[in-house]
């Protein structure tokens, strides 16, 4: 299985990608770490006009810390953080080449380092960027469904402007977000909790893409609970957190299950996929709240 | 300001092969794998699926391990490139090598310079014997062995090592 | 049949585990694939195939083509520049005895239509695109109760979509009268799902014409294919393409994995060689991964109804099931072979009244369901040993227990099976299950962690090699199953031993250097094998297969080589003025029994007998042996597998906790190299039970077409194996080995699956389908629940 014919292109600035955008609009394909969009080529289900390789492009391989009481800088893992509300909330922020490796390395919350370790192989983790996961946006993938429990937010530029999507305008559809076609993911923002996280996965073998993933973090703006696998796009789930926010597990759980719409699919089926769903979110609170209590 | 190349035409990548420079002209879609065994000469990584699944085109590029099959040749421009012809030295076989020989750890031969450039940049980077065998290993697919006596290898090869778990 | 006498040779390489001698470049990326090989003007194919499950071909239109090709070469060339392929294998009521590479219609999405050739396959795939096939759709046929209604006819002309139907063993009326007259029987039905052999280097073929001979035809036509079997692929060339087969030569250099799926030609390889027939230039094909996934041959996919009698005192009376075998489009070179297998190794290691079996192979819209390992040996052990733990959960008594109350014993043996002209060739398969149970009894108990933990044993007898070739028609087998070896000494003692069968990871570089080495007093490493080039070595219609090779191939090795000891004995005999009879081989030399210091290095024996000087009378100058070993019967290795497994059952997931093998196949040449066979059989055992599955829609359209979808064991799956070995050689096969190559995908399919109906016993009635993925353990143990 070879690639289709295309242009390429490996400009070293997003200046230049992103007039090659306003050049090509959705005939270009934007090329980050390839272990998503190069089995598709292989397979020759993307057939784009030209593929732009962000691999040379300069600026977008910092990892800052913004906000948070203690300004930017370092802060332990799991450490709680005292100040409260968005302006002074710690986020960190990956420019969209950042790997995601480097990214666990970075963010304070274990549920996040975790939810990283998650992603595929070493072989194919070592590949992949913060920006390229998120635009990619497989609904099965880990990240984004860490972006959407912690209300991160999305950067991007085009040649006329810059601007942020926050992470419930993200994901549109399967493998599909706002992005317009002129425009590139040049950052992502990862809230830092308050308090403790957890990232738990079913899959079939280690590194295949989960039957559910769950993000779950317990904060001074209560509980978090997003999923991966388990619909078209990542699963904030509402309902489960506000009972969780009350104190009620056997709530929380039921109301998961209405939180959830699984599809049925080679791997598994729905009422499996909630099962699976209610027995990470028991596995999640038993492991949160004895930090909580202390 | 790099120009587009079109879809036709052939394009120059310059990387350093198993220490040596190397030049290939090749067609910008065209797959590392496909370049590396065709047009610069080493024909040890194979290639098994074309999809990142099975690991047998792994190589090394700047230290890290990757599949050959998801990297388009221009990506490998001015960078590094160890394919599985440059682990053994001149005094003979890597303790990688000699290991999964020694554990017969080897059937066939088709996935094992996959695996032998993943262990060898594992060990490069430092990663225990626990994380070889539980995470890089799972990276491949072997089809002979049913990888008890590769798990074998690991611990042996990772046994004179000061590692991390 | 003379077996070797312990005190012609003094140097013991057989059972010792001997480092593979053929390691060396495979570890540094010296081998010689397929891929590997490069010819001046070498161009490449991509095939042309059908993407629709079922339909006439009405036209392949290049109008739109503008990639630049050297040729196409469509259906109506090929059907009109080929004979149809043969079928090697006819069973009972089987029409189908022969296979054109076209005939008008195709009959699964991916069947091969015709080839482009192009300057790399970039461009090949890229004509691809631009290729449209105009087919008119038929309905797809997907599923054995789909085929067997009979609503869509793949072969309107047969009137039915049943390829072929037999009955085995005991007849109708014994068996119901066994039946009647047991105190109670139990029936289960159960589904097998299908899967893929999945070898990792795909498949191959470069095609080399050369040049033209007297009648513009190639004067010698090279192919290099990664295949088991290089003479079949020869046949299957000469038949097909119509050539003499003088002028064809097959080589098969590394090949990475087989498994089975290698064993024959295949309709889009020929169609490759058509294509370099016609443009008379080097042309290589390589199978994607999508294509190995889809269009080559998969296995299993079978449909059983069991019934088994018993007495209430544990008894085992009768054993009866009525089998259906989906076996896709069309038939392989085997035809229905593995469910015929499976009929006839039914009844396993057990003494019964009856053993009875209906068969059926329907024809449906799917990739042709052919050989893999385990060929049928793998379903009778599972739906035998799932049929006697059925047993001994309804009695309450200890499954392994039951096994050993109706064991065959050691002294019944040799065992006449029920099924067949076949005898057991000795075992103690009781002593098995008595090993298993000790290695079992020393597992610490499991943690209490919430999962559902089970336990189970399963045993088999392995009907390893094929033969007597005599044999074979009777079956319906076309070819014969004999193997030669072909030895000769160099002038310095060195040795260089042509085969018959073919080496894809079995190791037979070092086994067989180490049965030639053990006759002739050498080291291994001193004996070269020489395999797959039909040029070179020796006919082998079968090849590498049926867990053949050591037992025939190493066989006919083994009667070489003590061919040739012979004569270096005599000529070494006439030089120290001694018998035949008191000359001894070790070390590399020839000595006189009790007297080491009369001796004469092997290398001066052998020149000596290559320049024809001081030979005995009676013996031609030169050291070449030939040796044909047909086997009497077929050898019946056994092994008993057990392994604990812990399912949980909030997701379905099984970890395979603990697992043993307790192994019998004779002589054991080289323990490692067994060792590793068992393991590499149980991963592939392990993944049709629980990962493995080839899933294709009610459209027709395959599901499983990457190795993210068709899910075979990672490392992590593996559990580590405890292997215990009993040696009972066979008395048939020279040097006492039995084949065991697949006998560890029979235990493992088994045991893991039947481990989980322990581990779930009121979920077991829902647990009848394999694979048992997360999805069908969840749903066994969540009947209730809707839309699971």
């Amino acid at each position: 299985m070879k690639p289709p014919p295309f242009a390429y292109a490996d400009p070293e600035t997003v200046t230049e990608v992103c007039d090659l955008l306003v050049d090509w609009g959705d005939d270009a394909a934007l090329l980050a770490g390839g272990q998503s969009l190069v089995p598709l080529l292989n397979l020759r289900l993307a057939r784009p006009g030209l593929v732009i390789d962000l691999g040379r492009v300069s600026g977008l391989d910092s990892i800052t810390h913004v906000g948070g009481s203690a300004g930017s800088g370092e802060l332990g893992r799991g450490e709680r953080e005292s100040g409260r509300g968005e302006g002074t909330a710690h986020v960190v922020r990956s420019g969209a080449g950042v790997g995601v490796t480097s990214l666990a390395a970075a963010h304070p919350a274990s549920g996040v380092v975790e939810a990283i370790h998650w992603i595929g192989h070493p072989q194919i983790r070592a590949r992949t960027t913060v920006g390229g996961t998120i635009a990619h946006a497989d609904s099965a993938a880990e990240l984004p469904a860490v972006l959407v429990a912690l209300d991160g937010s999305v950067t991007l530029r085009s040649s006329t402007d810059e601007r942020m999507v926050a992470a419930r305008d993200w994901f549109d559809g399967p493998f599909s977000t706002t992005r317009q076609p002129t425009e590139l993911v040049v950052a992502v923002d990862l809230p830092v909790p308050d308090g403790p996280s957890w990232w738990g996965e079913v899959a079939r073998r280690r590194g295949d893409f989960a039957l559910v993933g769950m993000f779950v973090s317990r904060g001074s703006d209560g509980w978090r609970v997003a999923l991966s696998g388990v619909g078209p796009i990542s699963v904030r789930a509402s309902g489960c957190e506000a009972a969780l926010d009350g104190g009620d597990l056997d709530a929380a759980c039921v109301a998961l299950d209405t939180d959830l719409d699984p599809p049925e699919d080679l791997h598994a089926g729905s009422a499996h996929r909630r099962s699976i769903a209610r027995q990470l979110l028991r596995q999640a609170v038993a492991e949160l709240t004895p930090a909580v209590a202390a | 300001m790099s120009a587009v190349t079109p879809a036709t035409d052939v394009r120059v990548t310059t990387f350093v092969l198993n220490g040596s420079e190397t030049t290939v002209t090749v067609r910008p879609r065209t797959l590392l794998s496909d370049a590396l065994r065709h047009d610069a000469g080493v024909h040890g990584t194979h290639v098994g699926c074309e999809q990142g699944a099975c690991g047998a085109c792994t190589v090394i590029v700047d230290d890290v391990a990757r599949r050959s099959c998801l990297t388009l040749t221009p990506q490998v421009d001015g960078r590094i490139v160890e394919t599985i012809e440059s682990v053994a030295g001149p005094d003979g076989l890597d303790p990688i090598q000699q290991a999964i020989h020694d554990t017969h750890g080897m059937q066939c031969g088709f996935c094992t310079p996959g695996i032998v450039m993943s262990l060898v940049a594992a060990r490069r980077a430092g990663v225990g014997q626990v994380t070889a065998i539980d995470e890089v290993l799972d990276g491949h697919l072997c089809r002979c062995t049913g990888y008890i006596n590769l798990r074998a290898a690991i611990e042996v090869a990772w046994s004179g090592l000061e590692v991390s778990a | 049949m003379t077996l070797l006498d312990p005190t012609r040779s003094v140097t013991r390489h057989v059972g010792a585990r001997q480092e593979r001698l053929e390691d060396r470049p495979f570890l540094v990326g010296d081998g010689r694939y397929c891929d590997d090989i490069d010819l001046p003007g070498l161009l490449h194919a991509a095939i042309i195939r059908s993407t629709s499950p079922h339909g006439i071909v009405r036209a392949v239109d290049v109008s739109d083509l503008t990639v630049p090709v050297d040729l196409v070469l469509g259906p109506d060339e090929i059907a009109a520049a080929s004979d149809p392929c043969p079928i090697h294998w006819i069973l009972p009521e089987q029409w189908q005895t022969e296979r054109p590479l076209f005939d008008g219609r195709v009959r699964f999405v991916g069947d091969p239509i015709g080839v482009v050739v192009a300057a790399d396959r970039y461009l090949a795939e890229d004509a691809l695109d631009e290729i449209f096939v105009d087919i008119e759709e038929l309905p797809a046929v997907v599923g054995i109760e789909a085929a067997l209604a009979d609503t869509t006819l793949l072969y309107p002309d047969r009137h039915t979509n049943v390829m072929a139907r037999w009955t085995a063993g005991d007849d109708d009326e014994h068996t119901d009268a066994v039946f009647a007259a047991a105190d109670t029987t139990l029936t289960i039905a159960l589904r097998i799902g299908r899967v893929a052999g999945v070898p990792m280097e795909t498949r191959a073929i470069v095609v080399d014409p050369g040049r033209p001979g007297r009648d513009g035809r190639p004067e010698k036509l090279t192919i290099w294919t990664s295949t088991q079997a290089p003479h079949a692929v020869r046949d299957a060339v000469a038949d097909v393409c119509r050539l003499p087969q003088h002028r064809i030569r097959v080589i098969g250099p590394d090949v990475g994995g087989g498994f089975g799926v290698k064993d024959h030609a295949y309709e889009d390889e020929l169609m490759v060689v058509l294509a370099a027939l016609r443009l008379g230039r080097p042309i290589k094909w390589i199978e994607d991964r999508w294509e190995s996934l889809t269009t080559t041959t998969q296995a299993r996919d079978e449909r059983y109804t069991v019934d088994i009698a018993y007495d209430r005192d544990g008894t085992l009376r009768g054993i009866r099931v009525d089998a259906v075998r989906d076996s896709g489009a069309y038939f392989s070179i085997f035809g229905a072979g593995p469910l015929f297998a499976m009929t006839g190794t039914l009844g396993g290691p057990y003494r019964w009244d009856a053993v009875n079996s209906h068969a059926r192979a329907v024809a449906s819209t799917t990739c042709p369901n052919h050989s893999y390992r385990g060929f049928g040996q793998t379903q009778a052990t599972f739906i035998r040993e799932l049929a006697v733990d059925a047993v001994a959960a309804e009695l309450g008594v200890d499954p392994v227990e039951l096994r050993i109350q109706n064991c065959i014993t050691p002294d019944e043996q040799p065992y006449q099976l029920r099924t067949g002209p076949m005898k057991y060739d000795g075992g103690d398969y009781p002593t098995s299950l008595r090993m298993a149970q000790e290695l079992t009894a020393a597992w610490p108990a499991p943690p209490d962690d919430g999962r559902r933990w089970g336990v189970a044993t399963s045993i088999y007898v392995q009907q390893a090699g094929v033969g007597p070739s005599q044999g074979n028609p009777h079956v319906g087998l076309q070819i014969g199953s004999w193997e030669s070896t072909t030895l000769r000494m160099e002038r310095d003692g060195t040795v260089r031993a042509y085969v018959g069968v073919s080496s894809h990871g079995q190791g037979h570089a070092t086994t067989f250097a180490q049965l030639i080495a053990d006759r002739l007093g050498c080291e291994p490493e001193q004996v070269e094998i020489i395999h797959s080039d039909t040029d070179v070595t020796p006919y082998s219609a079968y090849g590498t297969a049926a867990s053949r090779s050591i037992a025939v191939g190493g066989g006919s090795a083994i009667l070489a080589a003590e061919q040739l000891a012979t004569r270096l004995c005599a000529i070494a005999a006439e030089l120290l003025e001694a018998a035949t009879d008191d000359i001894v081989l070790g070390s590399g030399a020839a000595s006189v029994r009790g007297t080491p210091a009369r001796s004469i290095d092997i290398a001066d024996v052998a020149n000596r007998a290559w320049q024809g000087w001081a030979l005995p009378a009676g013996y031609d100058a030169g050291l070449v042996e030939h040796a044909v070993y047909e086997p009497p019967e077929f050898t019946w290795s056994y092994a008993t597998h057990t392994c604990r497994v812990a399912v949980d059952p909030e997701t379905g997931l099984v970890e395979i906790d603990r697992y043993a093998v307790v192994m019998d196949c004779g002589t054991v040449v080289n323990p490692t190299i067994v060792e590793g066979q068992i393991h590499g059989g149980v991963a592939q055992g392990l993944g049709p039970a629980l990962c493995e599955e080839v899933v294709v829609d009610e459209t027709g359209q395959p599901r499983t077409t990457t190795l993210l979808d068709y899910l075979v064991p990672t490392s992590s799956l593996m559990p580590d194996i405890e292997i215990a070995f009993q040696v009972t050689p066979s008395p048939h096969t020279p040097g006492g080995m039995k084949g065991m190559g697949e006998g560890g995908t029979n235990g493992g399919f088994s045991c893991v699956v039947n481990a989980v109906r322990a581990a779930l016993p009121e979920a077991a009635d829902r647990l009848t389908q394999t694979p048992l993925t997360p999805a069908r353990v969840w749903r066994a143990l969540h009947p209730d629940q809707e839309n699971p």
